[in-house]
């Protein structure tokens, strides 16, 4: 198993916005590509019976911008996304695409972090936010694919990647978040080939 | 399809954009039915925006081009367009700031210290409420937990059962070291698995021996999580199934709801709390979102303001502009241009006024055209016929001044006259001296009381080279209507040739009458003379016989002359056939002259030949009798003369259509006497004392058999000439022939 970083797609359409922006508010300032503050610690895929699981471990550092909005009541989500690629001469091919968004917010009375998986609505507390982050970086025997969906002799990639969700925040955050390098908490894409 | 374009979808996509800003406006005010929608609705009236101010760039940049290639209307839709822009964008600025002042203070309003300080001892009332609500149940379940100690594990489900019911807790877990569950009791029986506490709780409860917090638990809403660590247990016992386990820590968590109003109010509280911070939070980025949206609503305004300023005063100027283009193209001449029309206000009246101009005109201007056309019409009319006349006309204009000629009076008088239109008669004669006479004698008539209105009729004799014409002239004043106003019309006759001809035909009958009439009796006086000599010579004295020899012979010889006069007379009123062939004049001339070369005479006789000389087609023995008399009379004309001369001279001249030969015949003597110099060829018109006065009228006579005309021109030098020029065969018109023979020239 080997990793690497592509660049994020997602890139483009952000500067271009960013500069339909500036040309509308010039005093606000651009600000540089921001470091990454999420990042992949380590990736495990095994097979159990036909079915590919994945067992990972990411980093999610939220830093002290993020953290004051939870600690002042703004729900934050923090989206890990899991992609299978059918590695092709122009464009990958998508096979299986997981997202799992995660929403975190802070319970005032009783001074607890919720974590609620949003799809289901399952909620989890805990008393500080490293504990929360630490329980959300940690992947444990996701289906990633089934053996029968692979064809056989193809290349198949499978990347991961953790990031705030942006478009989830409250809407006069967003061109906040948009502007602000601070705000972009993610990791680029964490690739590895499927071999079997 | 242009309208559509220019105005029907510009105004679509205008309401489209202030559709979505209203969608925006929903999404920054927390609508959740647009907040997904935010950042689409934001990059797609970003879009809108720079589409639009590229739209109006582009309408400003044509816009100053127009303004700067000086087009028709544009200066004044800049201005109209400025005036709108002016008008739309000071409110617009005005009512943007005060709602930014607005916006700033009313969001500043919201907040309140005193708020905040009660939101916070309510969280803390409620905190501290709980507080001593959790420590009663922390109590509760260690007292749960130690009644646990001294049941076995057979019985242990059903006692967990109930205590749950017991104590109210919504859910009682028998839990291992590892937070596995051991046993449980929940009042959701279709919980599989228990609610189990997170690590860090384990660890606290471990080392504490308990562990409680409030913590929302599902939908379920607020619960107190209670975990005690439960007393060790005495090993070995019968009843305890999990040996294993003995020396491992038990734990039993409880989850304890809270009674409906507390839970209610400590939601309200949390709530409250939780929206109020957050709202505080986001103040500064919830006014930055309202300006935005402020600004972008303020920067749609200003550029649908401006555009919809360029578009009206477009829509404005344009009939305006058409109005303009269209004088210009009527001032140009194009009386064709109809504009579109342009509604009912003053701009549609004054466009239908300009329509209606332009048919008028056009009207006028056909109906201009027809006269016009019929007055070329009339005007070619009346030059074919005039050109076709064989009479002159000149018409002069009211002061005298030549306005137009026609071809018959050009070749009368001997001049090109259109180059003389414009000039009086008086100046044209300046320029042509054998005009002179005509301009004397016409310009009485021309400035008298007649010429105004009545005709008058005038005989003039024009000497020219060529000979001297009689021009019969006729005028009459014109009529003041036409163009231009009044003048004169002169129409005249050449008569020359009809008073020759009659002159001719006098001469011819006269001669013929004198050969009659006077060569009859010639011959029986001859011989009455003869018959008397004969018959009484011998019988007479000789002094009587020589006076009657004499006598006879001098009647003899008288009727001699009287006979070579009478035939003279008799060839001249004769017209033999001409048998035409092809003459080489130079070769003529030169046997000629070599005839009368004598070498005794003191007369030089010379020819001057033109190798060039095209050839003719003439009766070679006329021709030669032509040129009998006039070297004959020339020799005769300069016998007095001290340096006499006579030269032969033939010539080459081009005209436009064709090219004559010339023969001059030139002499040194003293030129033909002024007063008979146009009548030199009339018979009996001679200086000479003796000959019988035809020579010269049979020249002429030969000549104008040969189409050819003859005059006489007395030298500036001195001496005369007789001039001929024949014109070349028909067969050889088309083009210029050229002479046979080199030049050749000889002078002795």
């Amino acid at each position: 198993m080997r990793g690497s970083s592509r660049p994020d797609t997602a890139k483009n359409a952000t500067v271009a916005l960013a500069a339909c922006l500036l040309f509308l508010f010039p005093p606000m300032a651009w600000s540089a590509s921001p470091d990454l503050d999420f990042s992949v610690r380590h990736v495990d895929v095994r097979t159990e019976g036909e079915t590919w699981l994945l067992d990972a471990g990411i980093d999610l550092e939220f830093n002290r911008e993020s953290r004051e909005a939870m600690e002042s009541g703004v729900p934050l989500t923090a989206l890990l996304e899991v992609e299978v690629v059918r590695e092709r001469f122009l464009r990958d091919e998508s096979v299986r695409r997981i997202r799992m968004p995660y929403r975190i917010e802070r319970h005032a009375l009783s001074q607890r972090y919720v974590v609620t998986y949003v799809p289901s609505g399952k909620s989890r507390t805990y008393g500080a936010i490293e504990d929360a982050s630490a329980a959300l970086g940690t992947i444990r025997g996701l289906s990633l694919v089934q053996r029968a969906e692979l064809l056989p002799g193809q290349l198949y990639r499978a990347r991961l990647r953790a990031r705030l969700d942006i478009d989830a925040m409250p809407s006069p955050l967003r061109p906040l978040a948009w502007f602000r390098s601070l705000w972009r908490l993610r990791n680029d894409w964490f690739t590895w080939v499927l071999s079997s | 399809m242009n309208r559509l374009k220019s105005g029907i979808l510009p105004f679509a996509a205008l309401v489209l954009l202030l559709a979505s800003l209203w969608l925006m406006t929903n999404a920054t005010q927390g609508s959740a039915r647009f907040d997904r929608l935010y950042s689409v609705l934001l990059v797609m009236n970003l879009a809108g925006l720079l589409t639009l101010a590229a739209l109006i760039a582009h309408n400003l940049f044509r816009l100053l081009r127009q303004i700067r290639e000086r087009q028709a209307g544009a200066r004044l839709t800049g201005r109209m367009a400025a005036v709108f822009v002016a008008l739309a964008v000071t409110p617009v600025i005005i009512v943007y700031v005060f709602s930014l002042q607005f916006l700033n203070k009313g969001i500043d309003t919201w907040f309140d210290v005193r708020i905040e300080q009660a939101l916070d001892d309510a969280l803390d009332l409620g905190r501290a409420s709980l507080d001593s609500r959790m420590l009663d149940l922390l109590y509760r379940t260690r007292e749960l937990g130690a009644e646990l100690a001294d049941t076995g594990d057979a019985d242990i489900a059903l006692r967990l059962e109930d205590q749950r019911l017991a104590s109210g807790a919504s859910e009682l877990a028998l839990l291992g070291p590892q937070g596995l569950v051991i046993a449980y009791s929940t009042v959701e029986h279709s919980t599989l698995v228990p609610d189990r506490p997170g690590d860090a709780a384990l660890r606290q409860a471990r080392q504490t021996g308990s562990y409680v917090d409030l913590a929302p638990v599902g939908d379920a809403g607020l619960h107190i999580r209670v975990v005690v660590l439960l007393p060790d247990v005495v090993a070995g016992e019968e009843s305890r199934p999990l040996t294993e386990l003995t020396d491992e820590p038990r734990f039993l968590q409880g989850l304890f709801p809270l009674a409906e109003r507390l839970g209610r109010l400590a939601d309200s509280v949390e709530s409250a709390y939780g929206q109020y911070h957050e709202l505080v939070y986001l103040r500064q980025p919830l006014k930055l979102s309202f300006i935005l949206t402020l600004s972008l609503v303020l920067v749609l305004s200003l550029f649908a303001a401006v555009w919809v300023a360029l578009f009206s005063a477009r829509r404005i100027v344009a009939p305006l502009r058409d109005v303009a283009l269209g004088t210009r193209a009527v001032a140009a001449g194009d009386y064709e241009t109809r504009l579109p029309p342009a509604g009912k206000d003053e701009v549609g009246f004054l466009v239908a006024s300009f329509n209606e101009m332009t048919r008028e005109l056009a009207r006028a201007r056909d109906a201009t055209r027809q006269s016009q056309r019929q007055l070329e019409e009339q005007r070619g009319y009346l030059e074919a016929v005039l050109e076709r006349l064989s009479n002159g006309v000149l018409t002069l204009d009211q002061e005298g001044r030549l306005h137009t000629a026609n071809q018959a009076a050009q070749q009368i008088l001997g001049i090109a006259l259109e180059e003389h239109v414009g000039r009086t008669l008086p100046e044209i004669a300046s320029r042509h001296p054998h005009l002179f006479i005509l301009a004397d004698r016409l310009e009485p008539h021309l400035q008298g009381a007649d010429g105004l209105s009545g005709d008058w009729r005038e005989e003039v004799f024009l000497s020219r080279a060529g000979g001297r014409r009689i021009l019969m002239c006729s005028g009459a004043g014109l009529s003041g209507a036409e163009e231009p106003p009044g003048g004169h019309v002169i129409v005249f006759d050449d008569l020359t040739e009809l008073v020759e001809a009659q002159r001719k035909a006098a001469w011819s009958e006269v001669a013929r009458r004198l050969a009659h009439e006077i060569k009859n009796p010639l011959t029986p006086i001859q011989l009455s003379a003869e018959r008397l000599r004969k018959k009484y010579l011998d019988d007479m004295a000789p002094e009587e016989g020589q006076l009657l020899d004499r006598l006879t012979r001098t009647i003899v010889h008288q009727v001699e002359s009287m006979k070579s006069m009478v035939n003279a007379f008799s060839d001249y009123a004769r017209s033999p056939r001409a048998r035409p062939q092809r003459l080489d004049l130079n070769a003529l001339a030169t046997d000629v002259v070599e005839l009368y070369r004598d070498e005794g005479s003191h007369t030089r006789l010379a020819t001057r030949l033109d190798p060039h000389l095209p050839a003719l087609e003439a009766d070679i023995d006329r021709i030669r009798q032509v040129l009998h008399n006039l070297v004959k009379n020339a020799l005769e004309a300069c016998t007095e003369s001290a340096d006499a001369r006579v030269e032969v001279e033939t010539r080459r001249v081009e005209r436009t259509d064709r090219c004559l030969a010339e023969l001059r015949v030139t002499d040194s003597g003293p030129g033909f006497p002024v007063e008979t110099i146009d009548r030199i060829f009339e018979p009996y018109t001679t200086s000479k004392q003796k000959g019988t006065g035809l020579g010269l009228a049979i020249v002429k006579k030969i000549v104008e058999e040969h189409n050819g005309r003859v005059w006489a021109e007395n030298r500036r030098e001195g001496g005369g000439s007789v001039v001929m020029q024949f014109p070349p065969p028909p067969s050889m018109r088309a083009g210029p022939g050229t002479g046979a023979g080199a030049r050749r020239e000889a002078a002795r």
